[in-house]
């Protein structure tokens, strides 16, 4: 039986980079201090959430609760193995982007305000899963996505103005999306605990449902799901690469796991409804209604797979690339939830896929944002089309970038592998599931995303890598240390990942399932999963089959030269529905304008009628119109003054003395 | 004979004398008048304490001053609504002054500007501490007449525009209370506050009941800005900026909002009300003004009315909760009058700071302040970030009540309204703080002095107070909650 554990720990790890925070901002042109700080601030919240790994990994339970703190109800830490597990990765990866942010930041200005609110995003973004209630993780999700708006718009390039307020419109409307739907679940259930929520099982009403999906929106926009992904494919780009690295491999994250929590655990029914032979009729109605909105979820997962991909082959700038390409990650990840969700207590395999790939996607995104970081601090060019022969240029860098690629398209032996054979299961077992046809056309569909996935990788790792560059370039320097060693480190993880799968499938990602209500025989099929069977190995295959197939027949038809259609282009949909807003802004607001000119021109004429009314009156005989308007200064006031408190305070002492009555209530 | 029971006299007369001592320093001589007006207003928020902490030891007390006939009195108690709005308006007055006494340094007319400003704080006082709608009613005209001079201050053409509207919105406004107010002394003889109200709707006509609750709620509704009598407001911005920040986002505004919940319910009281069946009428005007003053904020380029603009839809929001007609409802609004107060004059402090400084009275011209003045834009940014809502600041608290208060009426139009009004309020504030830390600007070189000391100060502890009351809600929530409670008393007294 778990037990719950009171401690310290998570209170440590969202402080340490505030802390930090506070001193950078002290002194912000000092260099050392800053980086030190910055080091000590994020290696603070590392160990503060390792040290709990010894307690969790026994299966308990820690809490930490401080009263009656900014949140109605208690600022509470829960920590069971989820959180951890996204934690330790948000730490661990933001440690290494501060490493390689300390050189690379050397040719952007503004180096304190950067590494200060890197720091304060940590803050939130770890106190994201650490949080025990949904409205203490509204506090951290609200602090992650004000603070990451200052790393957004560093730059402050026009470009980076307009894709910021995109990213802070859209997140301050997602975060007030949260908070309708945490009132609603408060006001339903009269609790905000992150477990699965007794009145549930009582019958989801209205509010509930309305509940569910504004919660979906909220972290949605968060993710990146289409269509509330406008902003990501801007937002992410335009930021120094160590915020980019960390907006595509961690932010989104917070996202995913905010729908993990609301669709797989808060409106799930507890395990202690499963035990008896029959289900009551609340958990199966509960189990239904589940079902149905996983089924809903894999098919936006898909969708937004499939879209992220189409976008990735058409970007020609590397960094944009990238960030389409964690479009159609996070649509994988989605995927898998949804169909955690649609298989209800026999969807172990979607939810262990998905966690999984969270850590994968965290680990190669984040190495490919900064390894994209370290191409234009060394060449200063994220142009495909200017780009080549890096690598002879930059052996380092190559060499990180393909461990990086051949995760991402999951080759074995490699860490992307595991989760997508693991995510490929899970679509394939809700298939077979209720054999509904149209999970057999997602499940191509799939296979398809993932070849177009080789098809965008090989893209760039010709593009850049291979080819002989186009134009002349200078001299190029060799990676500074710092850069080599945050690379070089996550290169070395992702490669002990990708060789050792089933260690971290045991160790860490079945862990994270102990908190849900999952069969037992689901999760332990997962323990004795082996990864080398033939199918699998095969799928993979024919996804590079397809993958290389497409990219030489692109390569032939010169179909990289193609721009993706004007119409199509999130600009155009952007500016569109912005022209949109304002037709129906101004739709809006005409009866409010013309009712404040109505009213302005009626007072007007009513004060024009009054005056010249009261101006008509002759107050002196002999004089025509004295009354102008009313001027007090004109007025001695002093001693109007005097005489009203002279005879105020006569009153008064009159009255205390002769008689107040006093009398207590 | 315990002396702290003549405190609420105390409270209205001091300020009174206050001023005429202060009025002793002639024109030039600040170095007596502005240690004087600052003392005088900081002894005022000491005796407020006072009566608050006799208030929680021993309870409530009366005053009776004079009977003029019966049930006519003037009378005055302190109860937890008057220790509520009073201990507020007190507390953030003294602030005020020690903020004037900076800004007003460059004005003209000082001596007549800080005798006015005392004496609308003894004013003000007098309508927290009324006993009866008579005493509330003197007051609340006499705090009209008080602020006049204040409003038009600057002696140009736009203040004295502004000070005759101001003038006459409120003497209308004014007018229809005194139509309630007969009517209810000519039905009931007594025009007491009486916890869970005195009107009985048997007595008269439901019609006529429900006459005599718009004549309040139209009549309070002018100071507290309720949509269609609201244009004084933003007019008055013409005034120097502490008097916008204290008159019109605390004292005077909320002696409107405060009349509002005097009438509803310590006059007619809840089981009046539901049997009024005047509720959604409320809270449907207050939603408009919510949204509409929000739609409309966003259209104006001068800081200050900008400000105005956001009052008057943040004010909506201590009204709707007072519609809602439940406790947790009235929880929220009684919470947003602490909550706003702070908010509100911490924001309007650093846009007085700013007009001090640069003399930039537009948004536009504000790019790149951040550097010159980055302690004030810290607590801009802060107050804003508490004006849309957002966790650690105090704002938040008092929209997650109100929220919870539109489900327990059954009333969930009125989250879409918090909420959009909420998606406006960062519309309109964020683009301030993002233009003054991120864009390039005519100041982004020039580095200069911070406001003076004596501006800085109340902004700083203003915008900790916001923090404090944000992360600390075993200050406010508890007290509120049993204020609310009491108000919601139903069975006669």
């Amino acid at each position: 039986m778990p037990q719950e554990l009171v401690s310290y720990l998570p209170l440590i790890a969202v402080t340490m980079p505030l802390i930090a925070f506070i001193l950078v901002t002290c002194l912000p042109n000092l260099a050392w201090w800053r980086s030190a700080w910055s080091i000590i601030g994020s290696l603070g919240t590392l160990v503060a959430v390792g040290m709990m790994f010894p307690a969790l990994s026994e299966g308990n339970i820690i809490v930490f609760q401080m009263p009656m703190i900014v949140t109605p109800l208690d600022l509470t830490f829960r920590v069971d193995f989820l959180s951890f597990y996204i934690a330790a990765i948000t730490s661990f990866i933001w440690l290494m982007a501060t490493i390689f942010a300390i050189d690379y930041m050397n040719h952007e200005h503004n180096q304190g305000r950067f590494f200060a609110f890197f720091l304060l995003t940590l803050s939130g973004t770890v106190g994201v899963p650490l949080a025990g209630d949904l409205l203490s993780l509204l506090l951290f999700f609200e602090l992650m996505s004000l603070a990451s708006y200052v790393l957004v718009i560093h730059t402050q390039t026009d470009e980076a103005y307009s894709a910021g307020n995109i990213y802070l419109y859209l997140g301050v409307f997602g975060g007030m999306c949260l908070l309708t739907g945490i009132g609603l679940i408060y006001f339903s259930c009269g609790s905000l605990e992150i477990t699965q929520q007794l009145c549930m099982v009582e019958g989801v009403n209205n509010y509930l449902l309305a509940a569910g999906l504004l919660m979906f929106i909220g972290f949605g926009i968060k993710a990146g799901i289409v269509p509330l992904h406008i902003w990501l494919p801007k937002a992410h780009p335009v930021a120094p690469a160590p915020a980019s690295a960390l907006l595509s491999g961690i932010m989104i994250k917070a996202g995913a796991y905010g729908i993990i929590r609301t669709v797989t655990m808060i409106y799930t029914p507890d395990s202690s409804f499963m035990s008896g032979e029959y289900l009551a009729a609340g958990v199966k109605n509960l189990w239904h209604l589940v079902s149905n909105a996983g089924y809903a979820i894999i098919w936006i997962g898909i969708v937004t797979m499939l879209f992220g991909v189409c976008l990735a082959l058409l970007q020609d700038n590397i960094k944009k690339l990238l960030a389409c390409s964690s479009i159609s990650q996070i649509g994988y990840i989605i995927m898998g939830i949804g169909v955690a969700a649609y298989l209800g207590y026999d969807g172990a395999m979607g939810l262990a896929g998905s966690t999984y790939h969270i850590l994968n996607h965290a680990f190669f995104k984040s190495t490919l944002f900064l390894a994209a970081g370290a191409i234009v601090y060394l060449t200063g060019e994220l142009n495909l089309s200017k780009l080549g022969d890096l690598r002879h240029k930059l052996p380092f860098t190559t060499i990180v970038v393909l461990i990086a690629s051949l995760g991402i398209v999951g080759l074995p032996l490699f860490n992307g592998y595991a989760s997508k054979t693991l995510l490929h299961h899970a679509i394939v077992e809700a298939y077979e599931h209720h054999h509904v046809y149209s999970l057999y056309i997602a499940e191509k569909l799939f296979t398809i995303t993932s070849a177009g996935t080789v098809c965008y990788f090989l893209k760039f790792l010709f593009f850049a890598f291979w080819r002989p560059a186009p134009v002349e370039m200078p001299e190029i320097k060799q990676e500074p240390l710092m850069m080599k060693i945050g690379l070089g480190v996550l290169a070395a993880c992702m490669l002990f990942i990708g060789f050792s799968p089933n260690l971290i499938l045991t160790k860490f990602v079945v862990p994270t399932l102990s908190t849900f209500t999952l069969d037992t025989y689901s999760v332990n099929y997962l323990m004795k999963i082996s990864f080398w069977h033939l199918g699998d190995i095969w799928a993979v295959a024919i996804a590079l089959v397809l993958g290389g197939l497409f990219f030489y027949i692109a390569q032939r038809t010169n179909a990289y030269r193609l721009k993706i259609p004007f119409w199509l282009g999130a600009d155009f949909i952007g500016s569109l529905a912005g022209r949109l807003a304002i037709i129906v802004w101004i739709i809006i607001s005409f009866p409010f304008t013309l009712l404040q000119n109505l009213m302005r021109t009626t007072s007007q004429y009513i004060y024009k009628k009054v005056f010249t009314l009261l101006q008509s009156v002759d107050y002196r005989p002999g004089q025509k119109t004295i009354f102008r308007s009313i001027n007090i200064s004109n007025i001695d006031f002093d001693m109007i003054l005097v005489l009203l408190s002279f005879s105020i305070i006569l009153i008064v002492v009159f009255y205390i003395r002769f008689g107040i009555d006093v009398f207590r209530l | 004979m315990n002396y702290i029971l003549y405190l609420p006299l105390f409270m209205i007369i001091f300020p009174i004398v206050g001023a005429l001592i202060t009025g002793i320093a002639s024109e030039d001589n600040d170095r007596l008048r502005n240690p004087l007006a600052v003392i005088v207003s900081i002894i005022s928020a000491a005796a407020m304490i006072l009566i608050l902490h006799e208030y929680v030891q021993n309870g409530g007390w009366e005053l009776l001053l004079h009977q003029i006939a019966p049930g006519l009195e003037i009378k005055f108690r302190v109860d937890p609504l008057a220790a509520l709005f009073g201990g507020t308006a007190a507390i953030l007055w003294s602030f005020s002054v020690l903020y004037s006494t900076g800004y007003m340094a460059h004005e003209h007319k000082r001596r007549r500007y800080f005798i006015f400003y005392l004496l609308s704080l003894g004013m003000t006082m007098g309508i927290a501490l009324s006993a009866n709608l008579l005493t509330l009613y003197i007051f609340y005209e006499f705090l009209t007449i008080f602020t006049y001079p204040l409003v038009i201050h600057e002696e140009n053409d736009e203040a004295k525009k502004a000070g005759i509207k101001y003038i006459i919105y409120s003497f209308f406004g004014a007018g229809l209370i005194l139509i309630g107010l007969i009517i209810t002394y000519g039905n009931l003889g007594t025009l007491e506050f009486v916890r869970g109200g005195i009107v009985d709707l048997s007595t008269g006509s439901l019609l006529l009941w429900q006459i005599t609750f718009i004549c309040f709620i139209l009549g309070f509704g002018v100071k507290a800005a309720v949509m269609p009598l609201h244009a004084w407001l933003p007019a008055a911005m013409a005034a120097p900026t502490p008097v916008s920040a204290l008159l019109h986002a605390v004292a005077v505004v909320k002696s409107g909002v405060f009349g509002i919940l005097r009438s509803m319910y310590s006059i007619f009281g809840i089981t009046a009300l539901i049997g009024l069946q005047m509720g959604y009428f409320v809270a449907a005007l207050v939603s408009i003004t919510i949204l509409v003053a929000s739609i409309i904020a966003m259209q104006q380029d001068v800081l200050k009315r900008r400000l105005a603009f956001s009052t008057i839809s943040q004010l909506g929001y201590i009204t709707l909760g007072a519609g809602l007609f439940n406790v947790i409802g009235l929880t929220g609004g009684l919470l947003h009058i602490i909550n706003h107060a702070l908010l509100k004059i911490t924001l309007f402090f650093c846009a007085g700071a700013i007009i001090t400084v640069t003399g930039k009275k537009k948004i536009s011209e504000l790019n790149g302040l951040g550097k010159r003045m980055p302690l004030t834009m810290v607590a801009f940014t802060i107050a804003s970030i508490g004006m849309i809502g957002i966790p650690p600041v105090n704002g938040f608290i008092s929209k997650w009540y109100l929220i919870q208060g539109s489900l327990e009426s059954g009333a969930w139009i009125f989250i879409v309204v918090l909420i959009g009004s909420a998606l406006l309020n960062a519309a309109y504030f964020l683009p301030i703080v993002i233009s003054a830390f991120f864009k390039k600007g005519e100041f982004s070189s020039v580095e200069g002095p911070e406001a003076p000391l004596s501006m800085l100060l109340p902004i700083l502890i203003l915008v900790a107070g916001c923090l404090i009351v944000g992360t600390n809600l075993q200050l406010t929530v508890p007290y509120l909650e049993n204020i609310a409670n009491y108000l919601f008393y139903s069975g006669g007294n």
